[in-house]
Parts: C-alpha cells; sequence; structure tokens
C-alpha cells in the first residue's frame, strides 16, 4: 500500500511540528531527493519562494477541518507550526504502518534537518539542491 | 469601508480589494469584484446602499456588454442618475462613493468614475480607492517606475497582496480578510483561489522577512 498525500504531511508532523513553508519544502525535499519519482506524490512548480505544491494548502486546510492538525490561533498563521492533535497522532501511526522503515526514517530526517533551518537557511539550502525550482524566486539574489 | 487596487502588469492588469463589508455595527465578508461581463470587472468603495443602488443600475445597463471605451459615457450617466436619486432619498446628506471598471482588451483599460460621475482613465499606473488611499499610494510609491512593464502577473498578484495585507494591517476599522485578486489578460479573467491566495500570504511573509535581513545586514 502506498502513501497518500495527506499521510506524508502527518508522517513528517510526528517528527516534529513545522509551520507551512518548513512542510512546503520538507514535502519538496522528500520529492527531490528520492529522485523525482514518488507516485501520486505533490506536483511541484518553480514559484515565487521557490518549489510550491498548490494541492498542499488544501490538504493542510482538510487535516485541520478533519481534526488531524492543529495550529494556534496567530495573526499572522504562515508563522505558526502545526501541531498533530491526538486524532492526528493515531491517523499518523496508521499511515507509518503503510510505510517502510527505510521511508519513515527518510521522511523524520527530512523533516527533522528542515526543522533546525531558519527560513532563509532553508531556501539557500533547497535552491542549493534543487536550481531549476529556483528560477522564479525573488529571495535567489539574497540567497547568494 | 473598503480598499481597492488596481494596476497594470506586463501581461495584464491586475484588480485586488479587500472583503470585509460593514453594516452598522455588523461585520461580514463578501465580494467587493464583480463582473459588468466576460471582459470587465468593476467595484466600488463607499456607502453599501448606493453601491447596491449603482448595481441594479449596471444589470439593467443593456449595453453593458460593449468594451468600456464604448460604454464610458453610459457608465458615467448611470452612475450619476443613481447618485442624485439616493440623495434625494436620503434628504441629500453627504454621501461617499467611488467606481472603477477594469478590462484588458489589447491594452489595460482601468476607468474611474467619480461620485458626480466624472470618468477618466487612469494610464501606467495604479488606482486606489477606499479607506486608507493614501497610506497605499505611499507603500506603491517606490513601484512607481516598474509600472507596467516590469512587473509580471505573479509578482503583481504579490505586490497586489503585500499591500492590502498591510493596509489591513494598519487600518483599525473598516477593512478586513479575506484578501480578493483577479487577474485580467488578453485571454481570460481569472479569480485567484484559495490556495493562490494562501501561496501568496506566505510569499509575502517571506519577501517581509527578507526585508529584515536586508535592513538588519544579517547573514542569516
Amino acid at each position: 500500500m502506498s502513501l497518500m498525500k495527506k499521510d506524508w504531511i502527518l508522517l513528517a508532523l510526528r517528527q516534529t511540528p513545522l509551520d507551512r513553508i518548513h512542510i512546503m519544502k520538507t514535502l519538496f525535499l522528500i520529492w527531490h531527493r528520492s529522485g523525482r519519482k514518488l507516485r501520486d506524490y505533490f506536483e511541484f512548480v518553480p514559484y515565487l519562494y521557490g518549489p510550491c505544491s498548490f494541492e498542499v494548502y488544501s490538504v493542510l486546510e482538510n487535516l485541520q477541518a478533519n481534526g488531524y492538525i492543529v495550529q494556534p490561533p496567530h495573526p499572522m498563521p504562515q508563522w505558526v507550526n502545526y501541531y498533530l492533535t491526538d486524532v492526528g497522532k493515531r491517523e499518523a501511526k496508521e499511515a507509518s504502518k503503510r510505510a517502510s522503515p527505510e521511508t519513515l526514517r527518510f521522511i523524520e530526517t527530512v523533516a527533522g534537518e528542515a526543522s533546525q533551518l531558519r527560513f532563509h537557511e532553508l531556501l539557500r539550502k533547497v535552491y542549493a539542491e534543487a536550481p531549476d525550482f529556483a528560477v522564479n524566486s525573488m529571495f535567489r539574489g539574497v540567497m547568494k | 469601508m473598503t480598499i481597492i487596487l488596481s494596476f497594470p502588469v506586463k501581461d495584464g492588469l491586475l484588480i485586488a480589494s479587500d472583503s470585509q463589508i460593514t453594516s452598522g455595527i455588523v461585520r461580514t465578508t463578501g465580494k467587493k469584484i464583480k463582473k459588468l461581463n466576460d471582459r470587465c470587472l468593476w467595484s466600488a468603495s463607499g456607502e453599501l446602499a448606493l453601491i447596491q443602488r449603482v448595481e441594479e443600475g449596471l444589470t439593467a445597463l443593456s449595453t453593458a456588454n460593449q468594451p468600456l471605451s464604448v460604454l464610458r459615457d453610459n457608465l458615467s450617466k448611470k452612475i450619476r442618475d443613481c447618485v442624485v436619486a439616493f440623495l434625494n432619498l436620503v434628504g441629500g446628506r453627504p454621501i461617499t462613493g467611488d467606481f472603477v471598471f477594469v478590462e484588458y482588451t489589447d491594452k489595460p483599460n482601468i476607468l474611474h468614475v467619480t461620485l458626480d460621475g466624472t470618468p477618466e482613465w487612469i494610464v501606467g499606473r495604479p488606482f486606489v480607492s477606499g479607506i486608507g488611499d493614501v497610506f497605499t499610494y505611499a507603500l506603491l510609491r517606490k513601484y512607481q517606475g516598474l509600472f507596467p512593464d516590469k512587473i509580471d502577473m505573479q509578482k503583481g498578484s504579490l505586490l497586489a497582496f503585500k499591500v492590502i495585507e498591510e493596509v489591513i494591517d494598519v487600518v483599525s476599522v473598516g477593512v478586513g480578510p479575506p484578501i480578493d485578486i483577479w487577474q485580467l489578460t488578453a485571454n481570460e479573467i481569472k479569480n485567484m483561489d484559495e490556495t493562490e491566495i494562501t501561496a501568496l500570504e506566505d510569499a509575502s511573509h517571506g519577501l517581509r522577512e527578507t526585508e529584515l535581513k536586508l535592513f538588519l545586514g544579517n547573514s542569516n
């Protein structure tokens, strides 16, 4: 059985809480470092801040609406981490049964790595690894 | 109260607004940018009752399918008639209202119609209407030399989002989220969806972080 799109997010958040940008870049790095060959995965485009999959936003919205994840109230939601709820933790555990141990370790490594990086450090890493997805970025000049 | 912003970009035209509708002490949300026809959008700031009256008048306009260059004087007259009727209704007390129509034909067309029905074309620069308009013009000032050729639709959308977001942050009453953005090109009129707006929110956040980084001269 393969992972669904929401599972990748739940498994990343199981490792560590992340904000939207960090979730986006974690999901991208997972795809990129997997040789860009994951099936039924998010599709990324080069956007204003580098790789972006608009679908990530709607999946996050659904996960939140279904009570799997929660974001503490804040006037600037883009700055705030998402956390798994108890229901989300159970769902993440179920998802983990559908993934190989290697895949789980891989998700945990990438999510953990991304969580340690501040915004510009994270972008710099992503742009260095995947320059083809930085072509439309406003931040390329600043990242050098 | 409202904030509406429109400007030409390299490959089209943008119009954006906040979505707060204020009626007395009640605050709700709703679309403030509407279709006049398949090529043309319009919006207004000012008194809701007057805007509703103008909307009814525009819906009844039999020539509404024409380009703005043809429609200009009809729109102007229709708005003036509505204002006069509304003034009579409210006993001549001061009223507010400001109207903008946008379309992209072979070039961007922004038509501003004032409360007294005076129509004026806005050429090669942004147009702003509503509360906080001076503040908005100030925020746009540094981009003035970039309109329209140096800003594409994607970056223009971000600029529209960022400016309205800052107005909403600063102005204490009358404007609020969500931010509504429409993109007009030679081929289509597109209303940005929720995920695209959320992506702009993240890009705007990144831009602000970068401005701070540059200001502080930090390497991280």
